[in-house]
């Protein structure tokens, strides 16, 4: 059989040498995602097609982790075959509850429409007998729930009250779920965190910090103008120190801009100081995107941009202790909640909807709705919304995703920002090799000579 | 010198002796004969002599393979567990009081640093004995001189003694090595000295260290308000052992001396970060008056 180079194979250019003294190189197959250390004679093997010169064992390594494949194989076709599967599995659903579209804060980058609801309109009634269903219908083995808002926890109460109904549906027919919930943090408290770790039974939560106390308080205005910097920071900290809430990720989530970038390094240096650098706590990085309606493009050279600056404050973290996704380490079985019909969006009114960004954005509000949770029928998928037709755009070339090599643990990101003009890419597109460097340290290599 | 990594073989007899001492001193320390010995991977074998030997004094042992990396959870796991802890590994600080902690380096056993006890012990009462509560401690570091009332003075079985001082003034210069009761990723070793002036007790400025350490020392120190010199942490352990990477007793107990840095209680910027702590290691010499002691 000829063999190939994957298309989705990164290999380092850099040299590094092991505690035995033997020099190699990192490479990364997406496709079977893992970082792969190289021997430098492989490397150069793979980078001129000398495949019959690698030694048996290694090459069958190769091709273990789909570094290298047979010539005529079509692998776009593969991966986004792979996407299709997962993304129609029917085994599989993931629902996501907006249970307020209130927020107590207002973030100025912040595109979302936040109005407090008349409880007459509020019913969930409809969505947890379907979500009730799910639990109960045997061909049904994966379940996922997420909360999101405007801010979850100012419905807490509506999220304690359907999570009694969702564990005692799960319990019954003896399945688990995962929970994962982003959050401005200004509402946990010790109490709190224990209600959903133990009631909500919430696996992971997100939570939003943008900066040193300062910034942050005047980035993240509550609408009472006081400042939830130090509270959320205490509350987080003690968590994790007695381990209150130990079956619970916690996330700390960065939103960078221009407003704030140059604060980040000091904000890391006072979360590890707060002790939050933990097996608990992963940190997250994210360039601000562009919500619907405001002016904030992102362009590749924005995001190149982005992605060299990323990389000093990863660098800085791992320093600190910090636990962070180095490279990303599972295939995507779908690109979003978007392009999945197992997947779907629920409001406090019983509207289904394809995309996160439509439920609180003006004008997509309405124009997003793909169904009304009373018209969906038992445990069957949602109509297709706007991109359902991704992967057709992916495969047939019209998205420029089908020609990258981070597409199967990618997916494409974000249907509607590439279809608006702007550039997803997550940040690893633009710096993996200094990752793949960050992983060398991680490997205990070193730079060699 | 012991291996360092003594896998699948026998104690040689210079480590039976210690074994044998060992136990011996936990028959004394911990008579409730009941222990948890907690280990890190590269310290399995080391482990598992430890526990046949107690095991043969009659202790009950409960092995726990554990982490290197995260101290906080380990702390947690010893407070749930039934027996007297005790630790075999190689970078840790902050171990709670009453854990016994045997540790090593990249390039030495624990055993080995363990053997040397009985030097270690003379050296701390030689030291101790100079040291006088009615001069002030001066500590001479390359470039800096540091001047200190002194509270109390503790020795510590790790081969340190702990001085208690209040009004440190002057200007310390750390060139050996850098802790701190946090998980750091960071190598421990100082690439570039870090300079600490003094003021009646408070650090006023600091500087150096990679940019990392000196980002974090400065967020510590002005920001955390980890600014108030509350010992001086003197390493009297003469041995050739190079200073590790790994933040811990090891480095602590070297020869010289370390500013410790913490939060006055009642003054934290977060309830988070009220209890960093900050140990900064020079290799300078420590006397009391006019008399310099290594």
């Amino acid at each position: 059989v000829t063999l190939t180079a994957s298309k989705y194979l990164l290999v380092s250019q850099q040299r590094y040498q092991d505690a035995a003294g033997r020099r190699v190189r990192l490479a990364y197959s997406a496709r079977r995602p893992e970082v792969l250390v190289l021997g430098e004679e492989t490397a150069a093997r793979i980078e001129s097609r000398a495949f019959d010169d690698i030694p048996a064992a290694e090459l069958s390594r190769l091709l273990d982790s789909r570094a290298v494949v047979p010539a005529g194989e079509d692998e776009l076709a593969d991966v986004m075959a792979a996407l299709r599967a997962g993304s129609t599995d029917p085994g599989w659903r993931d629902y996501c509850i907006f249970p307020t579209s209130f927020c107590n804060m207002e973030c100025s980058y912040c595109g979302q429409e936040h109005v407090r609801t008349p409880k007459s309109e509020i019913s969930f009634e409809r969505l947890a007998t379907r979500i009730e269903a799910a639990f109960a219908d045997p061909s049904i083995t994966r379940i996922g729930l997420g909360w999101f808002g405007g801010e979850p926890m100012l419905a807490l109460p509506v999220m304690r009250e359907l999570s009694a109904r969702f564990n005692a549906a799960a319990d019954a027919a003896g399945k688990t779920y995962t929970s994962t919930m982003p959050t401005n943090g200004s509402l946990l408290t010790r109490q709190t965190l224990r209600i959903l770790h133990d009631e909500c039974r919430m696996t992971g939560i997100d939570v939003t910090l943008d900066g040193p106390e300062q910034l942050h308080d005047q980035r993240r205005l509550k609408r009472n103008r006081v400042g939830s910097f130090r509270r959320t920071v205490n509350v987080l900290a003690e968590a994790v120190r007695d381990r209150a809430v130990p079956n619970m990720s916690i996330g700390l989530r960065m939103n960078i801009d221009v407003g704030n970038e140059d604060q980040v390094e000091e904000l890391i240096a006072d979360l590890a100081c707060a002790g939050l650098a933990a097996p608990q706590v992963e940190l997250h990085l994210y360039p601000v995107h562009a919500w619907a309606d405001n002016d904030v493009s992102t362009t590749e050279s924005q995001a190149r941009s982005y992605g060299q600056r990323e990389i000093r404050w990863l660098r800085l973290a791992r320093q600190y202790g910090f636990r962070f996704m180095i490279m990303p380490g599972q295939v995507r079985s779908a690109t979003c909640r978007a392009t999945s019909r197992q997947m779907e969006l629920v409001d406090y009114a019983g509207r289904v909807f394809s995309c996160t960004e439509h439920p609180l954005v003006p004008g997509l509000k309405d124009s997003g709705v793909v169904a009304r949770v009373d018209d969906l029928v038992g445990v069957t998928p949602r109509p297709a919304g706007l991109y359902d037709d991704w992967y057709e755009q992916v495969e047939d070339g019209h998205q420029q995703c089908g020609r990258c090599p981070l597409l199967p643990v990618c997916g494409g990101s974000c249907p509607r920002m590439w279809r608006e003009g702007s550039v997803p890419c997550p940040s690893v597109k633009f710096n993996w090799a200094d990752r793949l460097d960050i992983a060398a340290a991680k490997l205990g290599l070193r730079a060699a000579r | 010198m012991m291996a360092s990594e003594p896998r699948h073989r026998r104690p040689s007899s210079d480590e039976q002796r210690v074994l044998g001492r060992l136990v011996d001193d936990l028959r004394e320390w911990r008579p409730r004969q009941n222990l948890t010995l907690a280990y890190v991977p590269r310290r399995k074998a080391e482990a598992s002599w430890l526990c046949a030997y107690a095991r043969a004094a009659g202790f009950t042992v409960a092995l726990r393979g554990i982490a290197e990396s995260h101290p906080t959870e380990l702390d947690l796991r010893l407070a749930d567990e039934a027996g007297a802890p005790v630790v075999l590994a190689d970078g840790y600080i902050g171990m709670t009081a009453d854990t016994v902690y045997l540790f090593g380096t990249e390039r030495a056993s624990p055993f080995e640093l363990w053997s040397r006890r009985a030097d270690v012990e003379a050296r701390i009462a030689e030291a101790k004995a100079a040291l006088a509560l009615d001069r002030p401690l001066v500590v001479r570091t390359a470039g800096g001189q540091v001047r200190a009332e002194i509270l109390s003075v503790e020795p510590a079985a790790a081969g340190l003694l702990i001085v208690t001082v209040a009004n440190a003034t002057g200007c310390f210069i750390a060139d050996s090595s850098i802790a701190v009761n946090r998980p750091m990723g960071w190598d421990a070793r100082l690439s570039a000295p870090v300079r600490v002036e003094l003021e009646a007790g408070r650090v006023v400025a600091v500087s150096g260290g990679s940019p990392a350490q000196e980002q974090f020392l400065a967020r510590a120190i002005h920001v955390h308000r980890a600014e108030h010199v509350v010992q001086v942490r003197i390493g009297l352990r003469q041995w050739d052992v190079p200073v590790s990477a790994r933040a811990g007793q090891a480095n602590a107990a070297r020869r010289g001396a370390a500013l410790r840095l913490a939060v006055q209680p009642g003054s934290h910027y977060l309830l988070a970060s009220a209890d960093l702590r900050i140990d900064l290691q020079s290799d300078g010499k420590v006397s009391s008056g006019d008399a310099d002691r290594e």
